[in-house]
């Protein structure tokens, strides 16, 4: 056999998916913006339905965001999951994304700040006239020398036209090989090797709900994009982010953060320590995705965007849409893989 | 005949970091491996894009633009999409640790 012709609903677009082939990568191939982030089965994003035909997950894959029943109710994850014959599914198709190029560059330290012991700010320059398009909550890759790659979400928002200047928000996991050189040999002026954009962790602009922003530790950096863009654009949507680490030097941008809320109407902000707080200490405390349920006892009719740990992730996906009503198809995550 | 253009101090040139410069006002890259300089016309022979905005690895480097390999040594093409090598320039550090590149 050879591959199989997918129908996707309620756009009624078609693609072909090879053999072998995950059927996100085959609608990514074709120009089609399915939602995804991980592409390994832990954020949920490309979570679809399968209408008719054999859409299958594929083996030794992890669709972990699936439960049982969901599988069992025909819920697939596009990244794990291979097609055969004729197959419709449902899944909805992210604005804005189609269109943008995904390229491969150089991209040139230009500083390196240690935002905490272990975190580092790296800005990047890319080369003249290699500008690259993306929207706020997308990632790039960097390529190592050993074609392993690394994800890191670009942490300011483009501007039109893209951008030659990146920021990326790097956590120190010692033992790892990129962040082992990065807090260690990593220069100004050296050259990193990337491939960008993926992922849709976006916002949706047909919505008009109140958003909420869930982030914890380095999942601040998309948070800060997807913020500026919505200033960019002048959204008019309130938003509430929600920071969580285990120590205040965990929350390395609290004094930005603090400052945006006290001058920009539209923006809460409450950080959330769940480790040892000090004294003085005027935020919340716990988890993050409790100081949410503490704060809202009906999200129907909220829109969440949550990045960080996979377990917070998990945690909030389940807690939120079970216990406060919010739609799933309303919780939008970009989940961490530990990776080094 | 050749001649020498000072372009900067050896310590100024390191790993991983190419480096624009311009030697008797033609635009030159210079690459450091490990104890050895090397120094390419900074311009690609196929799409406009600076040699010094490359990746290096394994004796060549990788045009940004699309990633077509040259070696750094003779300025040879190693890969696709390339077809025409890119100039080498020999380069030579003086007793006072200055790097000069040569240029007829």
């Amino acid at each position: 056999m050879s591959g199989a012709a997918v129908t996707l609903l309620p756009s009624g677009r078609q693609f072909v998916v090879a053999d072998g082939e995950t059927v996100l990568d085959a609608a990514l191939r074709a120009g089609i913006a399915l939602p995804y982030q991980c592409r390994s089965g832990e954020c949920g994003n490309c979570r679809s339905q399968c209408v008719a035909g054999q859409l299958e997950h594929r083996p030794g894959s992890t669709p972990t965001a699936l439960t049982a029943d969901d599988i069992t109710g025909g819920a697939r994850l596009l990244c794990c999951a291979t097609a055969s014959g004729t197959v419709t599914l449902e899944c909805r198709e992210v604005d804005g994304i189609a269109g943008i190029p995904l390229r491969r560059a150089t991209a040139r330290v230009t500083a390196i700040e240690r935002a905490a012991d272990d975190i580092a700010v790296l800005s990047l320059e890319l080369p003249d006239g290699q500008a690259l398009e993306y929207r706020a909550g997308q990632y790039l890759e960097v390529i190592l020398r050993d074609r392993s790659r690394r994800s890191y979400s670009m942490a300011t928002a483009a501007v039109t036209g893209g951008t030659r200047r990146l920021e990326l928000h790097v956590r120190h996991r010692p033992g790892g090989t990129f962040t082992d050189h990065v807090f260690g040999k990593l220069k100004v002026r050296e050259m990193l090797r990337i491939e960008g954009p993926f992922g849709t962790f976006c916002l949706d602009d047909r919505s008009d709900k109140p958003i909420l922003l869930l982030a914890t530790g380095t999942g601040f950096a998309p948070v800060q994009a997807i913020l500026e863009e919505a200033w960019q654009q002048n959204l008019q949507r309130p938003i509430t982010l929600y920071w969580g680490g285990r120590t205040p030097a965990d929350l390395y941008r609290d004094a930005d953060c603090r400052r945006w809320a006290a001058e920009r109407p539209g923006l809460r902000y409450v950080p959330v320590l769940s480790g040892d707080a000090p004294d003085n200490w005027d935020g919340r405390r716990g988890r993050v995705q409790q100081a949410v349920l503490d704060d809202h006892p009906d999200l129907t009719g909220h829109e969440v965007y949550a990045c960080g740990s996979s377990a917070m992730i998990d945690a909030a996906r389940s807690t939120l849409c079970s216990e406060r009503g919010l739609p799933t198809s309303a919780f939008f995550a970009d989940a961490f893989i530990a990776s080094a | 005949m050749t001649t020498w253009h000072d372009v900067g101090a050896e310590a100024d040139f390191e790993d991983g970091c190419p480096a624009a410069v311009e030697a008797g006002g033609k635009p030159v890259a210079i690459f450091r491996v490990e104890h050895e300089l090397f120094a390419l016309h900074d311009l690609c022979t196929h799409g406009a894009a600076r040699l010094s905005d490359g990746f290096v690895e394994d004796g060549c480097v990788e045009c940004p633009l699309h990633q077509g390999l040259f070696d750094l040594r003779t300025g040879a093409v190693r890969s696709a999409p390339l077809t025409e090598a890119v100039r080498s320039y020999p380069v030579r550090i003086t007793d006072t640790g200055r790097v000069e590149v040569g240029v007829t």
